[in-house]
């Protein structure tokens, strides 16, 4: 528990130490979140587009610029470094926590412009608010273990995206039905998906540090 | 005995074909005299899957190691085989909804879901393609195919099953289990079924072959380039030039 500690608390370090990675992440995130809203001007979305279209923003957001979390080791020279000095585990582990703390900021600053602009009534708040937040870690620990797959390769940031979206679309499917009782759709279909994510993200955390750590052996 | 299989290969695979076009056609198809290309489109998503399961496993040898050049041959070769099937899949399934439902692509969740694996799959390619080094190659690549597992049999095996998922597909669920597929029919779908998955078998071992067979050639070159002493002259190979006066 102490070395995870120290792990997440050196990619906190890390991140403020240049803020530019924060900075394109929540741009990104909140410029996607507008031009949503603005793509639904003068429209009254129904549940499924509504749906659709946050999560095509988190997800694009997310795989476009969390997969840094492993690539930035690359580009500072670091990641060799990194192998020797933290156990694999510990290392994803670390990174995939700092990644999905971000996504749940991209998560507001994407989501929160569209549906204010939408003007939505939410039905559910709770179930809103647990789905996106789950989606969200969801999105976080699968691009971490994306940009960890991808460190070494040629035009790693756009590798590490393109391995990254087939695998969050399926993420993305279970966020939309997940999300749409909430919108006033009558399915009960909202807690079943979470159920589905949360076992998502429980399955990306569990299966990343073994993963990582046969990638990394000597 | 392997060479005389082979040869009888291609008689028996026309028999068959010719078979499929002489069987009566099934009731249960909206255009039933079209739906003969279902024939040759219901083995591949299965054999995909197979060779996805290998692919995997492979790919968990080639982890593990030792020997993980080798595993990697074969978790390649599987992999390169699922996805020509997942191709031939969306291929035939494409003409098959134009025929029966009247569109080349319906939306349909099978459809949409196993696209949504082949493109996982690429992916697999595109991390390959992009890692140069091969120590890297082989055990990324391995890592990503192991993740990619799960996603991709809940989009096969899951996903088109939902509740909410299944009253909007095309496809039907229970047409073998409950006999619909029956007689004449159901015996060329199994005689179908099981010639290619003898093609498919016989493409693998040959892939592996072939990959296994560039492996030790790069071996060999290695070993070559480390027994030169550094010193050498390298080797120059005397060329015949053409006679400037022509004869």
């Amino acid at each position: 528990m102490g070395s995870l500690r120290a792990a997440v608390r050196k990619e906190w370090r890390q991140e403020v130490r240049s803020l530019s990675g924060l900075a394109v992440t929540a741009s990104f995130a909140f410029i996607g979140g507008v031009l949503g809203g603005v793509a639904l001007y003068g429209i009254e979305p129904d549940p499924q587009l509504l749906a659709g279209l946050i999560w095509l923003i988190l997800l694009f957001a997310g795989a476009v610029t969390l997969p840094r979390t492993f690539l930035v080791e690359d580009e500072t020279g670091t990641a060799d470094l990194l192998r020797l000095v933290a156990p694999a585990g510990v290392a994803f582990s670390g990174k995939a926590i700092l990644a999905s703390a971000q996504m749940l900021v991209v998560a507001l600053l994407g989501a929160g412009p569209v549906l204010l602009q939408s003007e939505t009534r939410i039905e559910n708040p709770p179930l809103l608010i647990v789905a996106i937040a789950l989606g969200a870690v969801g999105v976080g620990v699968t691009a971490t273990l994306c940009g960890a797959l991808a460190s070494g390769a040629a035009n790693r940031a756009a590798v590490a995206a393109a391995i990254a979206l087939p695998l969050l679309v399926f993420l993305a499917s279970l966020g939309t039905t997940a999300v749409l009782p909430a919108f006033g759709d009558p399915r009960p279909v909202g807690w079943p998906a979470c159920a589905g994510m949360l076992g998502w993200v429980a399955g990306a955390f569990t299966l990343g540090p073994p993963l990582l750590t046969a990638v990394w052996r000597r | 005995m392997r060479s005389l299989g082979l040869f009888l290969l291609a008689p028996l695979m026309a028999g068959v074909t010719l078979w499929s076009f002489l069987v009566k056609d099934a009731a249960g198809f909206q255009n039933p005299a079209f739906a003969r290309i279902f024939f040759w489109h219901f083995p591949c998503p299965i054999l995909a899957t197979v060779l996805l399961f290998l692919g995997a496993y492979f790919s968990f040898r080639a982890l593990k190691g030792p020997d993980e050049e080798r595993w990697d041959v074969r978790a390649l070769a599987a992999n390169e085989l699922a996805m020509v099937f997942i191709l031939l899949t969306l291929a035939t399934g494409v003409l098959f909804s134009k025929l029966q439902w009247g569109a080349y692509w319906q939306r349909d969740p099978r459809q949409t879901s196993f696209l949504l694996v082949s493109l996982v799959y690429v992916s697999y390619f595109v991390l390959r393609g992009a890692l140069s080094d091969p120590v890297r190659r082989i055990r990324q690549s391995a890592a990503y195919a192991l993740a990619a597992l799960g996603p991709a049999m809940f989009l096969t095996f899951v996903f088109p099953r939902l509740p909410q998922i299944a009253q909007m597909s095309f496809h039907p669920s229970t047409s073998i289990m409950s006999g619909q597929i029956k007689g004449a029919y159901a015996q060329v779908l199994l005689a179908v079924m099981i010639l290619v998955a003898i093609v498919a078998a016989w493409c693998y071992r040959l892939r592996v072959m072939a990959g296994l067979l560039e492996l030790e050639l790069e071996t060999r070159n290695a070993e070559l380039d480390s027994r030169r002493d550094p010193s050498d002259p390298p080797m120059v190979r005397p060329v015949r030039l053409p006679d400037p006066s022509g004869s």
